[in-house]
């Protein structure tokens, strides 16, 4: 199994020089089976990326599985332009939690419509179909076998755990730790006391964490914010790498790759934590590694990063 | 007057190292009067670094005033707004005016806050006092400027094409219309007649090819406009996302050989005096 990064940027995309080397396109991954099987998280600018890549490769017809965490724009942002969607071989699977009110096709197709999007849902050659994922529920998109799992986050995320080829990765992003704050379906100005029964869920939530990513090999973390920028907005639902560390240590996980790095976390910054968090995960015995886009990790094996073929 | 280009591209930002010198975040143009009043024309990615600069003023301390024109509703043009850091201090004040369509600016624009798609949930929760107006076809005053409006198709629904005029001069702009005959609106062209500079969007090479179905202009189209319309300049600006800094070269060296009317290219970082 291999791990390709299309955008590895949370919040929204800098196309600016400052980024260039980390890369400026918003969440998207693509995990490849050995066999050449397919399976796409999240859907930000970096899937226009890689939808340029499948054309160019003449891989537009079949089916294409995308996983979608949440929906907040940085993470569905590039659907509307991915280029299997304008081709009529082609067939578009989306999994994603549902939402309380609407089924996820009603809700998709009000945010994908004419008026954010020169073209919306119905109008695209590629049939969309929807499922509705429910944490702790175990699907199996071809030969992947996922397990989804709640995540901390506003209006809710969920992680996947991705298992192929005897090997494993998993997604977990975008979530804030589950100590200060639970996020729920309303707008934060700042932290909120936490009752007793929001303390539970916390803990709960974060036990579901732990089970589901136990012993992958590969663990892929929402650590947007730096200590001190978390420090100012604990209530904006993302991580530090250190909180990333303290949950992969000790649960047989072999490496955690930074992701959904701040719009702020330019290429000098990104370079520094890098270093930094490369020792302390030494520390703990993890192998830590800073996404950047058209990083390709081999999952399962020692194998060096390389870069995409563009 | 002169203008500031914040975000030149069309559909989607594009990061890239192969678009450094035209840039990659989408439509936010600063129209700066020689006084040094200001408008913004659209709020697409280009306006979060746009926001940011403006901290250091006023808008910083909570008594900015700010007037944005939107062409229309795309992404491309408003996928700014909940990342527009003037917009959370309270004491601000922003003005947004765009083209009335079926559903109302103001209920468009507070679904890009919708809490599936953004954690702020609702405009309602901005610290800034936003006020939303749909116009069609008016003329209004905004500060020392003039501004005028004309609702033009796009896509499925209308978008709106702007004059602004101020110090003696005038600008055009027209980033997002649809000529859906192939040939250029007249009454577009009445609007756009004898400006100073006429902006111009200009989907010269789409990747993919379809651009079809994401609508707006072609390059001929373009330079029909500013021909018939008897403009002194042509500025081309709302680039395809797969038309990296070598395609836009190429695409001015095809646009100044079609026309004898000095034509440019916006680039993301660069002022345009008018
Ligand atoms: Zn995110
Ligand atoms: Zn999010
Ligand atoms: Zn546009």
């Amino acid at each position: 199994m291999e791990v390709t990064f299309w955008g590895v940027r949370g919040s929204y995309p800098t196309p600016a020089p400052e980024t260039v080397r980390y890369g400026g396109n918003t969440s998207c991954v693509e995990v490849l089976a050995d066999g050449g099987e397919r399976l796409v998280v999240d859907a930000g600018t970096g899937l226009t990326r890689l939808g340029d890549h499948l054309m160019s490769r003449g891989q537009l017809a079949g089916t294409h599985h995308i996983l979608l965490s949440h929906l907040h724009w940085d993470h569905i942002q590039g659907l509307p332009f991915f280029a299997p969607a304008y081709d009529s071989r082609a067939r578009i699977s989306i999994h994603a939690m549902p939402d309380t009110a609407k089924p996820l096709a009603k809700v998709l197709a009000g945010v994908a419509r004419h008026e954010f999007f020169p073209a919306a849902l119905d109008d695209f050659a590629a049939p969309f179909d929807f499922h509705e994922v429910l944490a702790d529920e175990t699907f199996t998109p071809q030969s992947f076998r996922v397990t989804a799992f709640r995540l901390n986050h506003p209006s809710g995320a969920m992680g996947y755990r991705i298992d192929a080829d005897g090997t494993s990765c998993a997604y977990v992003c975008d979530t804030a730790p589950f100590t200060e704050v639970l996020h729920k379906k309303h707008f934060l100005h700042g932290l909120e006391p936490i009752s007793e029964a929001d303390g539970l869920e916390l803990q709960e939530m974060r036990d579901g964490v732990v089970r589901a990513i136990r012993g992958c090999d590969t663990v892929i973390y929402d650590t947007h914010f730096t200590p001190e920028e978390y420090a100012k907005f604990p209530h904006y639902g993302h991580s530090t790498p250190d909180q990333a560390l303290a949950l992969c240590t000790g649960i047989g996980i072999r490496q955690l790759v930074l992701y959904h790095h701040a719009p702020n976390h330019n290429d000098a910054i990104l370079d520094q934590m890098s270093g930094l968090y490369a020792n302390l995960g030494r520390q703990v015995g993890l192998e830590v590694t800073t996404a950047r886009e058209g990083m390709v990790l081999r999952i399962g094996g020692a194998a060096p990063a390389r870069r995409v073929a563009s | 007057m002169k203008l500031h280009f914040w975000g030149v591209r069309g559909f989607y930002p594009v990061a890239s190292a192969a678009t450094q010198c035209y840039g990659g975040n989408t439509a936010a143009i600063e129209v700066i009067s020689d006084s040094g009043s200001r408008l913004l024309v659209d709020l697409g990615t280009g306006a979060i670094p746009f926001g940011r600069a403006l901290m250091a003023q006023e808008f910083g301390r909570g008594n900015g005033h700010l007037s944005v024109l939107l062409t229309h509703t795309h992404l491309d043009h408003t996928a700014g707004l909940p990342f527009f850091v003037p917009a959370f201090i309270p004491g601000n004040k922003i003005d947004i005016y765009g083209a009335a369509s079926q559903t109302s600016l103001r209920g468009v624009l507070d679904d890009l806050f919708d809490s599936h798609v953004c954690p702020i949930n609702s405009l309602d929760n901005l610290g800034a006092t936003l006020t939303i107006s749909d116009l069609c076809d008016r003329d209004i005053a905004i500060g020392e400027f003039r501004v005028q409006q004309l609702c033009v198709p796009h896509g499925h629904g209308s978008g709106a094409a702007w004059r602004v005029s101020a110090d003696g001069r005038d600008v055009v702009l027209m980033t997002g219309i649809d000529h859906p005959t192939g040939t250029i609106l007249q009454r577009a062209a009445d609007f756009a007649r004898g400006a100073d500079l006429l902006l111009h969007d200009c989907t010269w090479k789409v990747p993919n090819e379809l651009k079809l179905r994401w609508g707006g202009s072609t390059l001929a189209q373009a330079l029909e406009m500013a021909t018939v319309a008897q403009v002194k300049r042509l500025c081309l600006t709302h680039h395809a996302p797969g038309c990296d800094d070598e395609g836009i070269v190429t695409m001015l060296a095809e646009a100044q050989s079609g026309i004898n009317i000095p034509v440019m290219a916006a680039a993301e970082g660069h002022d345009c005096p008018i």
